[in-house]
């Protein structure tokens, strides 16, 4: 099992239940392929730096979890489905951080 | 006869003193491992108010640092949590 941290940028103009949705969605895709969520952190409503097809407020949400080898590509697969889900981004923080520099 | 002009901090032949002091990488110093993408308050130091990148002698950050810095806002950038332009 590796760390995997994935940030959603979810349409701001959906209600709070089409959120929720992306949301759970989202979590349903990492259990269904054998991972477990560590942490959701919820930064809410943000204003873009840049409008994004007419969109000024995003929703952004940062999850943490730990999935095998083979997981991520599925989730990446299905990410374009969900609904409201503008952007995502996964990064594996561990594999970026510098040793003992 | 003239002497060369010191590197740094010395007086040259005309008495010209360089200001300043040596450039540290602030992540060194913080013995920083991983620059967060994240933090947009911190990247928004590496930016200019035209929202590019500052060099490295702008930044006074070490090479490597440098890089991560670079690819930090690149990845800020994408998330909308920096502008590519600010006009």
């Amino acid at each position: 099992m590796r760390p995997y941290e994935t940030m959603l940028l979810i349409d701001g103009r959906l209600p709070d239940a089409g959120i929720d949705a992306a949301v759970d969605r989202f979590s349903a895709l990492v259990s269904e392929n054998g991972g477990s969520v560590t942490n959701v952190d919820r930064w809410g409503r943000r204003r873009l730096a840049y409008e994004i097809d007419d969109m000024q407020e995003g929703y952004y949400v940062v999850f943490t979890y730990e999935l095998g080898p083979t997981g991520q590509t599925p989730i990446e697969a299905a990410l374009p489905f969900v609904e409201g889900l503008v952007r995502h981004k996964t990064v594996r923080p561990e594999v970026r951080t510098r040793g003992a520099s | 006869m003239r002497r060369e002009k010191d590197r740094k901090g010395g007086k040259g032949a005309k008495g010209f003193v360089r200001k300043g002091r040596p450039k540290v990488c602030q992540f060194c110093s913080e013995k920083v491992s991983y620059i967060d993408y994240k933090d947009a308050a911190l990247l928004r130091r590496y930016v200019s108010d035209r929202g590019k990148i500052r060099a490295r002698r702008v930044s006074g950050c070490c090479a490597r640092h440098q890089q991560d810095v670079a690819m930090a806002v690149k990845n800020a950038r994408e998330m909308a949590l920096l502008p590519y332009t600010i006009r």
